[in-house]
């Protein structure tokens, strides 16, 4: 019986593996790292057309049921959430950018449907928005100064003030707008 | 342990491997009357009327495959009868368990579906009633027997109702050492 029911689970294993071999070069010992200049574009707003894309995915227990969407959009950014969630949304915005031939989404909304029931659950995501072109890229030269901007494009330095025996250290936040 | 094991895995790759862009979920309660057909010859015992009481959902895939999964409080009977110097005595055999039922099913059309499932049994329970002439009731209780096995089920669905047939054969008999199929009639009614 062991030996019958190992069969089918070999052979479905066999069908179901996939191996990727990818080569890539060694890390040189000096690797000089380059600071680019922040880039800012300009962006046309197509507010006549708004452009959607959907994903969704369904699950039976820990198992997921609906086939991968195997191509997502890099580089959007969402609040803290699941992995699988936030592979849905890139999917969905993929969609909606390669569907439509637009560079950007502007100002994209998701709408996510959940359903949950006792042994399956569902979950469809749409994402609306503008269709964004870019016109021109612009580079901000180097000014000199050794300034790091921080991800959120504020810069923080630290200022103290001494009042008699006290001294107070205050953060002074500056936006690099 | 082992089989429940490999069950789970050959249910997980089997839906790993028919796994599609989903259609729809609906779901709803079971009701099904049960009869257990013993296949060894014994002139003392028959079958008694079961029956099972559920909750099922269906996801109907794209590829014409249905999974389906259920729970269900079942009860199987069997009614042993001797008659030995005048002396009737009527032994009433009930067997209940928990069981989900889970099933990969085909569906060569939107109304019929027919498919092959395992089934796990869990908090077993049995209970034994004779009745003696001239005696008073005996009754006894204890650990019933799981009922874990391989199915077979087929289904006819119209609108909101499903109505099927299903024939289980338990890996371990429920009426030792008799063996036995149950096979059980079900409508269901789904709720969405």
């Amino acid at each position: 019986m062991k030996k019958l029911l190992m069969i089918p689970v070999a052979g479905l294993m066999l069908c179901s593996c996939n191996s990727t071999f990818t080569k890539t070069l060694s890390v040189p010992m000096y690797s000089p790292k380059a600071e680019i200049n922040p880039i800012r574009a300009d962006v046309d707003v197509d507010m006549n057309k708004k452009i959607s894309g959907e994903a969704e995915a369904t699950y039976f227990l820990f198992f997921k049921v609906s086939k991968d969407d195997n191509k997502y959009a890099e580089g959007l950014k969402f609040q803290s959430e699941g992995v699988g969630l936030k592979k849905l949304k890139a999917s969905a915005g993929y969609k909606a950018i390669s569907n439509s031939n637009v560079d950007i989404i502007v100002h994209p909304n998701y709408i996510i449907e959940r359903h949950d029931y006792f042994f399956f659950s569902s979950v469809k995501i749409k994402v609306t928005g503008y269709a964004g072109y870019f016109k021109k890229f612009y580079q901000e030269p180097y000014n000199g100064n050794e300034t790091h901007h921080s991800k959120s494009d504020i810069i923080i330095n630290s200022a103290e003030t001494t009042v008699g025996n006290t001294t107070t250290k205050q953060a002074v936040i500056k936006s690099i707008n | 342990m082992k089989k429940t094991i490999y069950a789970l895995t050959i249910i997980g790759l089997l839906i790993s491997y028919c796994s599609q862009a989903q259609s729809k979920i609906c779901g709803g309660f079971k009701l099904a009357p049960n009869y257990s057909i013993i296949t060894d010859k014994v002139e003392n015992l028959k079958s008694g009327i079961g029956y099972s009481v559920g909750y099922f959902e269906v996801l109907e895939l794209e590829n014409k495959i249905n999974l389906q999964a259920e729970i269900n409080y079942t009860n199987n009977s069997f009614v042993s009868e001797t008659n030995s110097g005048g002396i009737n005595s009527k032994t009433t055999i009930n067997n209940s368990s928990v069981e989900l039922p889970f099933m990969i099913k085909y569906r060569p059309n939107d109304n019929f579906s027919i498919g092959l499932g395992y089934q796990f049994s869990f908090f077993p329970s049995k209970s034994e009633k004779t009745k003696t002439t001239g005696q008073a009731d005996e009754n006894n209780d204890g650990k019933g027997i799981k009922s874990n096995g391989l199915f077979l089920d087929a289904n006819i669905k119209t609108n909101k109702t499903i109505i099927g047939l299903r024939v289980l054969k338990t890996s371990k008999s429920i009426i030792e050492p008799i063996s036995s199929i149950n096979a059980s009639f079900y409508v269901g009614f789904a709720l969405f």
